[in-house]
């Protein structure tokens, strides 16, 4: 029991460093530049993601912020809501992460991950 | 009439439909214009795509699932639609159309149970069909229970939400008279706008105007009512009309010549603050939840309004048909505040009895809309606080051109016991709302969900009403029935409803009614069933002046007030 006691002494320190967040380990990130080959890059991705030809982003800082809100379709003539005047859309909420091998999304509502390619991101 | 509504409604944009495809029509990689030749032997028709090998066969209640029959059309489409996303189309038949629209009905339609089931080998094409797969119960007022059963191609519906700007002067107008002797008079402007321009001191189109001519063409009584849309109604920006009007309580006539514009309607019109004798009011006039700048739009009016410390809000939706809803909640949210909303629901949607805890149509799980406290990124950025006005009441002015989201806001504040005093009409009644589908390329409008409040209410398909206003079947709320008052502009103290309002804020009951001789705008129709394909945009045109209807100019809005 004692033995026990000492080993488990002994490798709880190892086991507690190896838990260490690192450089790999996955972190929310922001683009390092918001040009416009950047964010056609981003909405490439997301469109993807989406499953549709094009997306449009909403509110978003992209230098600043790692949630991204891609936005529903719209309801059409925005002074006439003829056609959903009680429209549940919402924007789909992605997060820009990053590890060791680069900058991904992750859709917040179902947490599947999505590869962008050659985007330029940085850890928030 | 809803026909013809949407007719007007679509004409600008089925002319920019066309004239793009006129110019891309010439994409042949021949550079030389083609000689003119004898006439060529017309092209052999396109092989009709096989008919299926097993056509379904109707079996009175039993359903076979939706996804059987989705996407196999009479006429398969091929490539890419206008969004550019691919079809999915594959060659099947108007029957298997039918017995999709049939499944996916039962399974989607918020009344299922109540719908005959009826063979679709019964019926002629798919419209015919889709008409009669509701609800064929009546509300307590008479009305079908169901009055918003329709459906559009979807080249029309896509175009129409890939359309915005569009082209006009700013101004919306309302057809008191559509036929001789017309009266044409404006609503209200855009900020900014040619509408609300200053020409010679005078604003062009002030809240009231009556247009008298346009182009030299009688509007009263005139025959010539292309030129008359053509005025109204600018196909483009840069477009100049001469319109001879007389503002609202005047006998002068003006003669102005306008510009159209690309007009981004502002969903919040103004904001002002009435200081009384008792305390600061707010005045907020919000007229659309459609677009995603609404969020914002609402976010600085209330951040606005909190700065100012308002001790009360009047807020003006007599003109706005709804929109999104998450953007309602946010606004109830500002208006009641973090301790009157916390944990509670703001709306939700109750679908039919066999979807249990998930949307049919989506397939998720149901989860309802709180109040919103923060940005969720339309146009306010995910997470960014939204500030509150935190009132245990508000008034609210309406018409039956109030509508959906704003009902849903209404219905939502009722629901945590924040006091609605309504001033104005009663409320157009929808609480229900779709998911537009398109299948083999018609749009499919059915009525798919209710929203309920906190306490679990949603019963308000005749509207909401002011107690005083003696309706029958609506579900009354404290205030007091007055009418649109056209003689002076939204925001003034002196306009009915906002002075209604004010006059009950300070003696707490309603002022005695007086005889009004003030121009007023009409009473609304909001409700749609017919089917709105096969239109054309002329014809839509020349009916602009066939129905009474309200409009923003370059928008072609509903013959009626648009529904929902």
């Amino acid at each position: 029991m004692r033995i026990t006691r000492y080993v488990a002494l002994f490798f709880t320190p190892l086991i507690m460093a190896c838990q260490t967040p690192s450089a790999a380990a996955p972190v929310p990130a922001v683009l390092i530049s918001d040009d416009a080959q950047s964010v056609a890059q981003l909405k490439t991705a997301l469109a993807k993601a989406m499953g549709q030809n094009s997306i449009e982003l909403g509110a978003v800082a992209l230098t600043k912020r790692s949630v991204i809100p891609v936005l529903p379709p719209r309801l059409g003539d925005p002074s006439n809501p003829a056609f959903n005047g009680n429209s549940v859309a919402k924007p789909t909420q992605f997060e820009l992460m990053m590890d060791a091998n680069g900058c991904y999304v992750v859709n917040r509502k179902d947490n599947t991950i999505h590869k962008v390619t050659d985007l330029a991101c940085r850890k928030l | 009439m809803v026909r013809s509504h949407l007719q007007s409604f679509t004409l600008a944009l089925m002319c920019c439909s066309a004239i793009g495809l006129v110019a891309c029509g010439g994409g042949s990689s021949s550079a030389a214009p083609a000689p003119i030749a004898a006439a060529a032997p017309p092209p052999a028709p396109p092989t009709p795509p096989p008919a299926p090998a097993n056509a379904p066969s109707f079996s009175p209640g039993v359903f076979e699932a939706a996804d059987e029959f989705e996407a196999m059309c009479e006429t398969p489409r091929s490539g890419v639609d206008s969004e550019g996303n691919a079809f999915t189309d594959v060659a099947g038949s108007e029957l298997i159309e039918k017995f999709w629209l049939r499944s996916w009905t039962n399974e989607t339609y918020l009344w299922n149970f109540e719908v005959p089931d009826q063979d679709p080998n019964d019926f002629g094409d798919r419209l015919e069909y889709f008409e009669i797969l509701r609800t064929p119960d009546i509300t307590p007022s008479g009305e079908d229970k169901d009055d918003f059963h329709f459906s559009e191609p979807t080249t029309e519906f896509l175009d129409r939400r890939n359309s915005a700007p569009r082209s006009g002067y700013g101004a919306r107008f309302t057809f008191i008279r559509s036929s001789p002797p017309r009266e044409v008079r404006v609503l209200y402007t855009e900020p900014n706008s040619p509408a609300s321009a200053v020409q010679n001191g005078n604003v062009n189109f002030p809240r009231g105007t009556e247009i008298l001519t346009i182009d030299g063409v009688d509007l009263v009584n005139g025959s010539d009512v292309n030129t008359l849309n053509d005025g109204l109604f600018p196909r483009q920006a840069g477009e100049t009309h001469s319109f001879q009007v007389r503002d609202a309580g005047s006998t002068q006539i003006r003669t102005i010549d306008v510009t159209s514009a690309d007009i981004t309607p502002e969903p919040v019109n103004r904001v002002k603050i009435i200081d009384t004798p008792t305390g600061r009011v707010g005045y907020v006039l919000f007229n659309t939840f459609g677009p995603f700048s609404s969020e914002a739009s609402l976010a600085n009016a209330f951040t606005q309004l909190a700065q100012e410390n308002v001790d009360d809000l009047v807020l003006d939706l007599r003109y706005n048909g709804g929109g999104l809803l998450a953007v309602s909640a946010q606004l109830g949210y500002m208006i009641a505040g973090a301790n009157q909303t916390r944990g509670l629901t703001y709306s939700l949607q109750e679908y039919n009895p066999d979807a249990g805890n998930r949307n049919p149509v989506t397939g998720n799980i149901i989860e309802p809309f709180p109040f919103i406290d923060e940005g969720i990124g339309f146009s306010v950025a995910e997470g960014t606080p939204l500030a509150s006005v935190d009132l245990p009441r508000v008034f609210i002015l309406s018409t039956e051109g109030t509508c959906s989201a704003s009902e849903a806001l209404i219905n939502g504040l009722l629901g945590i016991d924040v006091e609605v005093i309504l001033i104005g009409d009663t409320t157009c009644g929808k609480p229900y709302g779709f998911f537009p589908t398109d299948n083999c390329g018609e749009t499919y409008y059915t009525i798919q969900f209710r929203s309920l409040n906190e306490k679990g209410f949603g019963d308000y398909s005749d509207g909401f009403s002011p107690q005083d206003s003696g309706s029958q079947f609506a579900e009354m709320t404290a205030g007091c029935s007055a009418q649109d008052d056209l003689s002076q502009e939204l925001g003034e103290e002196g306009e009915t409803l906002l002075s209604t309002a004010l006059y009950y804020r300070e003696n707490g009951q309603c002022p005695t009614p007086l005889s009004n001789s003030k121009p007023s705008a009409p009473a609304y129709s909001t409700k749609r069933s017919a089917s709105l394909s096969g239109v054309s945009p002329q014809s839509g045109a020349i009916n602009t002046f066939g129905d009474p209807f309200v409009t923003t100019a370059g928008s072609y809005l509903d013959a009626t007030m648009p529904e929902k």
